[in-house]
């Protein structure tokens, strides 16, 4: 790696204050960042990365009456094998524990997850060998290139990648919120192809902690070619909030992911063989299939089916 | 069912009977301790006080040309110690063919045109550190023009493609070892053979080019010090990894011949090197390192290469598209195969003009069948890819096999049938593989046609089996010294860097069998200063090595008995025996002396069994079984049950010949399911270059695997042993039992993906 | 196996052992008696991360770092708690913990760069009892933590039934990712109390490549070295 100057954070405003400028990046887990940065696949390279692991207070999962608060350090890991998230959040901790590998998912950050880069291997080819959209360029190389992996529900900010993370559906169907620095994001309104971000945070602007409301039904279901260190082909999350309203998010089609609205009205009355069809069938109404990539509707469909009964069978 | 013509065993392979260590288990290698451990040093971790990195500048398009290099700003750069160009006089001397095993094909070391993206190309930098090297490339000022590049070769064959190498050939993309025109061979009457036929079909076969995935990408580290075993003359010895798995290849051969040394002016560093296979692409490392690292006054000099980087060693894609006539019982008797092959960016291995390349693979298999009239034809063509090596596979077998699938499939055949009534050679291993291999299969519990069975869980069942050569490496010569040391011991050095074979452990079995020593008396060692005739390991190389080491064990054995049989009071030697490591009397085995401080005796063996290459001669078989669940609405397979018997000939080394067998199965699941390398179309920029998009079978991707050994002593290695992996590693079967599942089309390109598996179901349209 | 000590074994084997570029090789359990080889004791030097000048201890590289680079920031100095050790190393910022134990500590069984992105679990060392990627951790962020490797494990009289049981299962083929590998086993013992099912060992083995898929093997030796150490735990 190029150099670079390492500072630890003590707290997460002087973190946030230093991310505010230009030159600098914050580091969690690191799985995703140092990546990139041996890569050397973005436009600018940091003369400084700030260390949030040394920020106290951000690596506990707690809760209240009507919530769980998960700290932006908490590792992928712990949430998968808390008793806590089990119970109330599971499609959170299935989620988490079918991310990357059991490696990572000891080193890896849920703040870290819900703001990992997408894994576009134009967006990622390394030396910023294509300048795209996303990167100040004009156009999205997937489109005329080999886009196997990418969008099948159409492009966002002229981007065809898929969102890569897999809490991301699962915290935005379980409705969480993300607490920053700054503000609090719905879940569902986080996610997004924002320059180099996969979400809507700004500069100088991070995520603190996470707010899932209790649910006791809710499932994630992951579709990938390898059981270990791979990235969601598709995946999906369904929970049922508290007024007992199911919601359905898709991951990996569509540049964030994306709630079904269309699908969650074919289970209002209830989750049976039948519905769960049409809400799949549903949810790939409206797809925007690229050269390489239709095979992913019918995973899409099945998934949105599979997970959706799992909810009621098990 | 015809057979061969008798071919006897050569040696003394027919004559033991009993074997005491041969074919026992636990015998632990003896460089796993250091392996477990960490001890063991590979390229990639050597670091020496003083240490340099070295890199070269990479061609960012797909195919281009360097048409002006300025590195004055490069070489300004703080830390920089060289830069060298293609204009430098020493590099641009070296020679360019016989190194690396062709593998440059006709490139320059350094030259300035780029084969493909990621080829290292035009100049040279050496600096304190790997970051001072990639600054001072950035600084380096080229002016490139962008070539026309071609990924696939059935593109570089058609009419008006661009022509990629006109020094090679100036007339088309055609090159490798059909200079420049397609192999034709032609065996009976093939039109009057499908005059008999009374099925007609037509097969379409394709694969991509798979990544060779060398565990570790190569490093080459090098420097020049004094020689600590005194060399006369006074001259440094240049010492480098090493890390080839074939003879007169790799760092090592690379590095004496592109500087015109003997090889005793090289030695090599670490006997470790991490797995190949059959990936004969050296890079440029291996004879820039040394030069660069001279050029400093012999400082250490490390050149690495980035994961990334190492995808550019990979296994040629080809096409074959056949026309199979048949009858109504099953048997083959028209065969009408036409193979587009790709050579790669450097002309690759087709390159090669060894005999056994020289006849179309296709029809190397076919002609182990019964039918009479075979036509196969074959084109090599370049292309921008990558470079290509071997396959480790006998991909020869595959339209053979799918032949027989598709024959099956047709008559509604039982496949494992098909495969007795056509393939005539090697009695009795194919009989005794296919009878154990169905039997630890449950085949005929499993076996039903095509898109008969679903799983409870609703996916599609299928099964497939498919029979293959196993191989003796024969064409392998080795030089195997014994030496009985005063203390009682036998002593056998070697140089090797392996690559998990556990070749020296199997030796020393067969070394303490033929010679009456306890194993622990007989001491394999790793010898750097050893000039033995190998400098590499490969997958198959236990059967032949262990051959010459037979050899020479029998000579020992006859001259130490010649000299102290004696001290036990026999007559004559013929009266004396060694047994457990101790002197005794065939007569008495009471009477026991140890060998210690009688003397010390040297034999050794140089050579090889005279089996030839071709497949004329391959005696032994294997036949693999596997069985799949399809998910008819993802389009995703899982395999159930991999499971191979393969004939050994003789097992030497349980342990490590059944792990090839795991080794090869799990790679060829990797490959008939997920693994391929992907360029953008658009620009020939390699995509998915990186250990996540490029899928390799993790722990719970591994097949569920039942392998049977099974021994006839048919092989030509040491006691009719055979080589394992080479046989297993092709992906075809896979599909076969995808299409015993689904009841539909045969899917004509891997990987099986859910896209293909989807198309073949009918659920969404076939691409292209 | 029988015990050849490793004086005796150069004296009877071949003067061409001692030469001396082997001996940092790791080449104990080849050239001399396997048991040597898999306890070999590492000589810390004191690396310059600099030009890589090599000193006895730490205050002398201090010396040549201050003399000889003087227009540069002295680097951190972070004191690494390594196995059964504790070093001062200079490290620099944008060093990961392989970078560092392949050019400051000689410590290089958990620093394999199989593809240094994450992605095959060859660099795994254990850092404060839990699986972490030495390409994908800081050095400088390593201060204070304990940190394990397959040297030390290897070393480690407790663990002796595990590394007998990774030999003796040819766990090893070319051995690239087997230290790495090695190590997670060590994590699986303790994480499931010595008595891990063999579904867990490949779950926990899922982020470690073997392109030699030696998978089978892991599992069996780690079960073997279970039933063996669960009678000592």
């Amino acid at each position: 790696m190029r150099p670079f100057k390492h500072i630890q954070a003590s707290t997460i405003e002087e973190a946030a204050a230093l991310a505010a400028h230009e030159d600098v990046m914050v580091i969690a887990g690191g799985t995703d960042l140092l990546g990139t940065l041996k890569d050397e696949c973005l436009p600018y390279y940091p003369n400084y990365l700030v260390d949030l692991k040394t920020v106290p207070g951000l690596d506990t999962i707690e809760e209240t009456d009507t919530e769980l608060v998960i700290g932006a350090l908490v590792k992928l890991q712990d949430i998968a094998d808390s008793e806590l998230v089990k119970t109330h959040a599971q499609a959170l901790a299935e989620a988490c524990g079918r991310a990357a590998s059991p490696t990572i998912r000891n080193m890896g950050t849920i703040g870290g997850n819900i703001c990992q880069m997408h894994r576009c291997w134009y967006f990622r080819c390394p030396d910023n060998r294509f300048v795209c959209a996303r990167k100040g360029g004009k156009e999205c190389y997937a489109y005329k290139g080999d886009n196997r992996y990418h969008s099948i529900l159409g492009i966002e900010g002229n981007c065809l990648a898929a969102s890569s993370h897999d809490s991301a559906p699962a915290l935005a169907a379980l409705g969480a919120t993300i607490v920053t620095t700054a503000r609090e994001i719905p879940a569902e309104d986080f996610f997004h192809a924002n320059g180099l971000r996969s979400n809507v945070l700004e500069n100088g602007e991070l995520v603190k902690e996470i707010r899932v409301p209790k649910t006791e039904k809710s499932r994630f279901e992951k579709f990938a070619l390898r059981k270990s260190i791979d990235f969601p082909l598709v995946n999906c999350a369904v929970a049922e909030d508290a007024d007992g309203q199911i919601h359905i998010v898709l991951g990996a089609c569509y540049p964030s992911p994306k709630r079904m609205t269309d699908a969650e009205e074919c289970v209002k009355a209830g989750v049976t063989e039948e519905s769960a069809q049409a809400a799949g069938d549903a949810a790939v109404s409206k797809v925007m299939v690229l050269s390489h990539n239709e095979y992913k509707v019918e995973i899409a469909r099945t998934l949105v089916k599979r997970t959706l009964l799992r909810l009621v069978n098990e | 069912m015809p057979g061969m013509a008798e071919w006897k065993l050569e040696g003394t392979n027919d004559e033991r009977q009993e074997f005491k260590y041969v074919g026992t288990w636990d015998h632990p290698g003896r460089q796993s301790w250091d392996m477990t451990s960490g001890a063991a040093k590979y390229p990639t971790d050597l670091y020496r006080e003083g240490q340099l990195y070295a890199m070269c500048l990479r061609s960012p398009y797909g195919h281009a040309k360097i048409k002006k290099l300025d590195i004055s700003e490069a070489e300004k750069i703080e830390g920089v110690k060289l830069i060298l160009t293609y204009e430098d006089e020493e590099i641009a001397a070296m020679p360019k063919y016989i190194p690396s095993y062709f593998t440059f094909g006709q490139s320059p070391l350094l030259g300035t045109e780029a084969e493909f993206e990621g080829d290292e190309v035009g100049c040279v930098v050496v600096a304190e550190t790997e970051e001072i090297c990639k600054k001072a490339l950035d600084y380096v000022k080229v002016d490139w023009e962008v070539l026309p590049f071609i990924l696939d070769c059935r593109e570089a064959g058609k009419p008006g493609a661009p022509i990629l190498r006109p020094e090679m050939n100036p007339d088309s993309n055609m090159t490798g070892n059909t200079f420049g025109a397609a192999v034709k061979w032609e065996n009976g009457n093939v039109e009057e053979g499908f005059k008999e036929a009374d099925y007609i079909e037509t097969i379409e076969y394709g694969r991509p080019m798979w990544s060779q995935f060398r565990s570790m990408p190569a490093a080459y580290f090098s420097y020049w010090d004094d020689d600590p075993w005194g060399n006369p003359d006074g001259e440094k010895m240049c010492y480098v990894t090493n890390h080839a798995h074939f003879p007169s290849n790799g760092p090592l051969v690379s590095a004496f011949q592109g500087m015109g040394l003997h090889e005793d002016k090289v030695r090599a560093l670490s006997p470790y090197m991490a797995s190949r296979y059959c990936d004969f692409v050296e890079k440029r490392g291996a004879q820039l390192s040394p030069v660069l690292s001279k050029r400093l006054g012999g400082v250490p000099v490390k050149m690495v290469n980035t994961r990334r980087q190492a995808f550019d060693a990979a296994v040629p894609e080809t096409y074959f598209t056949i026309r199979i006539g048949f009858k109504e019982d099953g048997t083959l008797c028209a065969v009408h195969c036409k193979n587009v092959h790709q050579s790669g960016a450097r002309g690759g291995y087709g390159d090669k003009t060894h005999g056994h390349l020289v006849l179309p693979p296709n029809a190397q298999a076919f002609k182990s069948t019964s039918c009479p009239n075979i036509y196969s034809e074959m084109e090599y063509y370049v292309t921008n890819g990558a470079c290509t090596t071997a396959d480790p596979g006998k991909d020869m077998w595959e339209p053979v096999n799918l032949t027989f699938a598709k024959i099956a499939d047709t008559l509604g055949m039982d496949i494992t049938d098909v495969i007795m009534k056509n393939v005539i050679i090697t009695q009795p291993s194919l009989e005794a593989c296919m009878e154990a291999g169905k039997k630890a299969f449950h085949w005929d519990e499993k076996w039903h046609l095509a898109g008969k069975k679903v799983l409870p869980d609703g996916r599609l069942h299928g099964v497939a089996a498919r029979a293959c050569w196993s191989m003796t490496w024969g064409m392998i010569s080795y030089n195997i010294n014994l030496r009985l040391n005063t203390d009682g011991k036998v002593y056998m050095p070697y140089s090797e860097a392996l690559i998990g074979t556990y070749w020296p452990d199997a030796v020393q079995l067969v070394i303490a069998e033929e010679m009456g020593m306890k194993p622990e008396d007989v001491i394999v060692y790793y010898a750097a200063n050893y000039p033995n005739w190998q400098k590499g390991d490969a997958a198959d190389r236990a059967s032949t090595c262990t051959w010459a080491a037979k050899e020479a064990a029998i000579l020992l054995k006859n001259r130490v008995l010649s000299a102290i049989y004696m001290y036990v009071g026999a007559a004559s030697p013929e009266e004396a025996d060694i047994v457990d490591s101790m002197l005794t009397l065939k007569a008495d085995p009471s009477v026991q002396i140890p060998l210690v401080g009688l003397g010390q005796f040297g034999e050794g063996f140089c050579g090889k069994p005279s089996v030839p290459f071709q497949s004329d001669v391959v005696r032994t078989m294997n036949v693999d079984f596997c069985e799949v669940a399809v998910d008819p609405e993802t389009g995703l397979v899982e395999i159930l049950d991999y499971t191979a018997a393969h004939d050994f000939g003789k097992v030497i080394r349980p342990a490590s010949a059944m792990g090839q067998l795991e080794m090869a199965l799990t790679m060829a699941s990797g490959r008939a399911l997920r693994e391929e390398i992907i360029w953008d179309p658009n620009t020939g920029v390699l995509l998915n270059g990186n250990m996540y998009d490029y899928k390799v079978p993790t722990a719970l991707d591994q097949p569920p695997m039942d392998n049977v050994a099974v021994e006839t002593r048919c092989g030509g290695g040491a006691y009719g042993s055979t080589g394992v992996a080479h046989a297993h590693t092709n992906a075809g079967l896979v599909g076969c039992a995808i299409q015993n599942a689904t009841g539909g089309d045969f899917i004509t390109m891997q990987p099986f993906t859910p896209d293909r598996v989807l198309a073949a179901l009918g659920k969404i349209k076939k691409e292209g | 196996m029988a015990q050849i000590p490793r004086r005796e074994f150069l004296k009877a084997g071949t003067a061409a052992l001692a030469g001396a570029t082997l001996s940092a090789l790791g080449l104990g359990s080849i050239t001399a008696s396997a048991e040597d080889g898999a306890a070999e004791k590492q000589v810390f030097v004191y690396t310059c991360p600099v030009c890589g000048k090599q000193f006895a201890d730490f205050e002398q590289l201090r010396g040549h770092f201050t003399t000889k680079h003087k227009e540069l920031d002295l680097p951190k100095t972070v004191t690494f708690s390594i196995n059964e050790a504790e070093y001062d190393v200079f490290v620099e910022d944008h060093w990961t913990l392989r970078e560092a134990l392949i050019r400051a500590i000689g410590l290089t069984g958990n620093a394999k760069q199989m593809c240094d992105r994450g992605g095959c679990g060859s660099c795994t060392v254990l850092i404060d009892g839990k699986p972490a990627l030495s390409c994908t951790t800081l050095a400088v962020e390593c201060a204070g933590k304990h940190i394990e490797t397959s040297e030390g494990i290897a070393a480690d009289p407790e663990y002796r039934p595990l590394l007998e049981a990774y030999v003796r299962n040819d766990t090893a083929q070319c051995g690239y990712c087997t230290p790495a590998q090695f190590t997670m086993a060590k994590y699986i013992l303790n994480k499931y109390d010595f008595a891990p099912t063999e579904e867990q060992i490949r779950l926990e083995l899922s982020g470690n490549i073997c392109r030699c898929g030696t998978y089978a093997r892991h599992v069996k030796a780690i079960m073997e070295a279970a039933a063996e150490m669960k009678g000592g735990q």
